[in-house]
């Protein structure tokens, strides 16, 4: 009998790390680094922090619809150099103003995420190898069109976007925010989120129940696309520049942060305060190590360690659902 | 029999109980089995046939039970436990590595080799031999067991049997795949067999092969062996019989309702190699039984019926309007709920709440305007459904995959009900559920009944057909072979149209 309540709270116990444990690591992990490094804590540090991770930040939230819905997307780096790269470029060769730049990189994302779509949810290609293809396109394109050149000094509506702040906030940070609000909206109170799900969850039950199961796995993939080029003309106003190999990396960076965050790698479970948190994790800990001065090889070993311990978590938690 | 009493049998269970979630398998078996003999084990479904054999086979570890093989008492937990005792399994849905070669199939348990590297001639020529023996001489041992016919894949699995010392071989079903030709060489197959003393146990529902077959039969019903005789003393009308046992309990008070206006109309509706020019006619108030053995394409028939799967042929009507159903979506829009018989496959999204299960059918009822969730409305139609279906769940926010099997189908059950359907379609809807939440479910069919839902019933337990349904349309192999209203319902003639028993 004491057996059983021990095995009873212990499994309670690791329910409850499993679910909010990513909050308390972040919570513990802040404390200890403002003991260990004074500056930590600063204004200017902090607003350094999420500055750092705000575009990652922004392709995280697209990445966190994919993997619900049991997908995955690792062309996002690359949409975001693409669609740089053909609204810049629009800019700078065919003297297009401003706007219809940005129009042209939303455009590219809006492609890249229907072709990622399509041949995922329709033509039934495995998602990591249709991404892994496109993201070859991508990249390979953004060289084709600028020559491996980059572009500076651009209209000075990209600098306003990226040197304006509001109340001391960049405005910047403001704009990631209130993404991070409606993705949270959308996934947790929309017919919408709640097919994403459901899809995610269960596709056969999901189909049974009238769901357009297919429909629903193309618009994660569209929205991944639709938001990395978003993060690409942040990139490029923050940067005012594009060069050819902006965004390489990202993706990895992204689904760590959303796998962090608690979003399972086998679909159906997942939030965007979650994905959040995940992504200043990332950040805090890449901040700590730059604080530190540990060389960039280590840092490397440091964030691959983080996310073996990440994607292991997971395990164990799909391991406690097949349990019960 | 008796030319085996002198010997002590092969094998011997003694008092084997298991239990799942909510239902008892298996009451206390005692099964034995002599040497050379071939043993029809027959029963319908759930009676806990392949439960036991399972037991048998390691695949299952019994609560309670005694397993002694040629006299000495031995613990069989796991497959490979019983291959070395000599048990061989041979399952309905047989386990070959269809991306491998014959050959490698056939001895993967114990590839000839050299030190770790393969012997590739030995192998082939192993093979060869064995493949003689069970008919497949013009397969080479070097083909992909992906371009075999599953009759022939299943003659693979006897021949890996074979390769091995079997002295206890089990057959799950292995006609239901089999051409005639096949299954001639399959029964030349375990005549060889018992000639060298193997015992055989030959699960099927197919009566003129057991009756061909076999020497002796078990009859399982109800997770008991209920008889065990040779096969030349007992009637096939008699083992029917013994297989059905009980009466009519007073589980299905059913009350009869008079029927209303035409809701389904089904004609001449073909799928090729599912079923064919079914026609039937579903009225309010009225429940229909389907029935049929493993197979017989009764699950396909709804399944294309609800737009899961596309039919080639035929017309579907709705209250006398025809309907273009290509998707589920297109179903539920005209008033049709499908209860599928795979509740955490196809029912139930197991690691969400309670809660988002009870309204995924319908989201759009549950929210504003189709766009936002309403938590209001759903919270209020949740309570509602827990009341009224007796869900037992401490909250709505539960994840369902902690319900009992009972509280999830009534989950499965409530989330149709909330689509507010006019045509509902269950297939298996008691399957693995104990009698308290059966007899809640069959109250619930009776009170939408009443409120003028047609139902169509799939029901592989006969007395649940017969104690809900008006009438019973039986198929067979995607046909259908008989149909019986109400005054003239019985077990066995259900049960003969079924098997093609006269």
């Amino acid at each position: 009998m004491k057996k059983i309540m021990d095995n009873f709270t212990f499994r309670k116990v690791s329910q409850i790390l499993l679910k909010y444990g990513i909050y308390v690591m972040f919570v513990v992990l802040c404390i200890i680094l403002s003991f260990v490094s004074p500056k930590f804590l600063t204004e200017t540090n902090i607003i350094n922090i999420l500055l750092q991770t705000s575009i990652i930040g922004v392709i995280a939230i697209g990445m966190t619809f994919v993997i619900i819905a049991q997908g995955i997307d690792v062309s996002v780096g690359a949409i975001l150099a693409i669609s740089s790269g053909a609204g810049v470029g629009a800019i700078k060769l065919l003297g297009a103003p401003w706007w219809l730049g940005i129009l042209v990189m939303i455009l590219i994302g809006l492609i890249f995420g229907l072709l990622n779509g399509y041949a995922t949810a329709y033509l039934k290609m495995p998602a990591f190898l249709v991404t892994l293809a496109t993201m070859s396109i991508g990249r390979g394109l953004t060289l084709v069109l600028s020559g491996g050149k980059s572009w500076f000094d651009l209209p000075v509506q990209f600098k306003q976007l990226s040197a304006s702040n509001v109340g001391g906030i960049p405005v910047l940070i403001i704009l990631v925010i209130i993404l991070y609000i409606i993705g949270h909206y959308v996934l947790k109170y929309t017919v919408y989120g709640r097919k994403i799900y459901a899809v995610g969850g269960n596709p056969e039950a999901a189909r049974v129940s009238g769901i357009n199961v297919k429909l629903i796995i193309m618009s994660t993939f569209v929205v991944s696309g639709l938001i990395s080029s978003f993060a690409g003309i942040l990139q490029t106003a923050r940067m005012n520049s594009f060069w050819a190999s902006m965004g390489t990396g990202f993706e990895f960076s992204a689904i760590a942060a959303v796998v962090i965050g608690g979003t399972s790698l086998s679909g159906g479970v997942g939030t965007l305060g979650g994905t959040f948190v995940g992504v200043l994790i990332m950040g805090v800990i890449n901040n700590a190590l730059n604080l530190w001065g540990v060389s960039a090889n280590w840092q490397e070993v440091a964030r691959g360690a983080i996310i073996f311990i990440a994607v292991m978590l997971d395990a164990f938690r799909t391991k406690y659902v097949a349990k019960d | 029999m008796n030319t085996h009493n002198k010997k002590e049998p092969i094998l011997q269970l003694e008092g084997i109980c298991k239990s799942f979630p909510g239902v008892q398998a298996l009451k206390g078996v005692d099964f034995s089995l002599w040497a050379g003999e071939v043993r029809g084990l027959v029963g319908g479904n759930g009676a806990g046939k392949s439960t036991l054999m399972n037991v048998l086979g390691g695949v299952i570890n019994p609560d309670v039970g005694k397993i002694i093989i040629n006299g000495q008492t031995v613990t069989i937990d796991n497959p490979a436990v019983a291959e070395q005792l000599g048990v061989s399994f041979i399952h309905q849905e047989l386990s070959l590595f269809e991306n491998m070669d014959i050959a490698t199939n056939i001895f993967i348990q114990h590839l000839p080799q050299h030190k770790g590297v393969i012997n590739y001639k030995k192998l082939y020529e192993e093979s060869k031999k064995i493949l003689d023996i069970v008919g497949l001489s013009h397969r080479k041992p070097s083909q992909a067991v992906s371009s075999l016919s599953m009759g022939e894949r299943q003659l693979v699995e006897i021949a890996r049997c074979l390769s091995q010392k079997t002295k206890i071989l089990v057959l799950d079903e292995p006609t239901s795949s089999l051409t005639s030709p096949e299954i001639q060489i399959l029964f030349k197959l375990m005549r060889d067999l018992k000639e060298q003393d193997v015992s055989i146990v030959f699960i099927s529902h197919r009566f003129d092969e057991v009756y061909e077959i076999c020497d002796n039969i078990t009859i399982m019903r109800d997770g008991t062996n209920i008889a065990t005789k040779p096969i030349a003393d007992i009637e096939k009308m008699e083992v029917v019989r013994l297989m059905i046992g009980r009466e009519l309990s007073e589980m299905y008070d059913h009350e009869r309702v008079e029927p209303g206006k035409d809701l389904l109309e089904v004609k001449n509706l073909t799928r090729k190699n599912a079923f064919s020019n079914i026609s039937f006619k579903l009225r309010a108030g009225e429940v229909i039984g389907l029935y049929g053995l493993l197979g017989s394409g009764r699950t396909e028939l709804v399944r294309s019926i609800f737009g899961l799967d596309p039919f080639d042929n035929g017309e579907v009507y709705v209250e006398g309007k025809k309907v273009q159903i290509h998707k589920p979506g297109d179903a539920i829009k005209n008033g049709i709920a499908l209860i599928t018989e795979d509740r955490r496959g196809e029912g139930l999204v197991i690691d969400q709440s309670v809660q988002s299960n009870l309204v995924l059918a319908n989201l759009s009822r549950f929210s504003k305007k189709g766009i936002i969730m309403d938590a209001k409305k759903e919270q209020l139609i949740g309570k509602e459904n827990i009341n009224r279906f007796k869900i037992a769940t401490s909250n709505l926010k539960k994840t369902v995959g902690f319900l009992s099997g009972g509280n999830q189908q009534k989950v499965v059950i409530a989330k149709w009900i909330n689509t507010k359907p006019s045509i509902l379609i269950l297939d298996e809807p008691t399957r693995g559920i104990d009698v308290g939440a059966k007899k809640e479910i069959y109250k619930i069919t009776d009170e939408l009944l009443k409120e003028g839902v047609g139902v169509f019933l799939i029901s592989s337990e006969l007395p649940e057909l017969l104690g809900m349904c008006d009438r019973i349309i039986v198929i067979k192999n995607g046909r259908e072979v008989a149909e019986f209203g109400s005054d003239e319902i019985t077990n066995e003639k259900i049960l003969y149209a079924a098997m093609g028993v006269n």
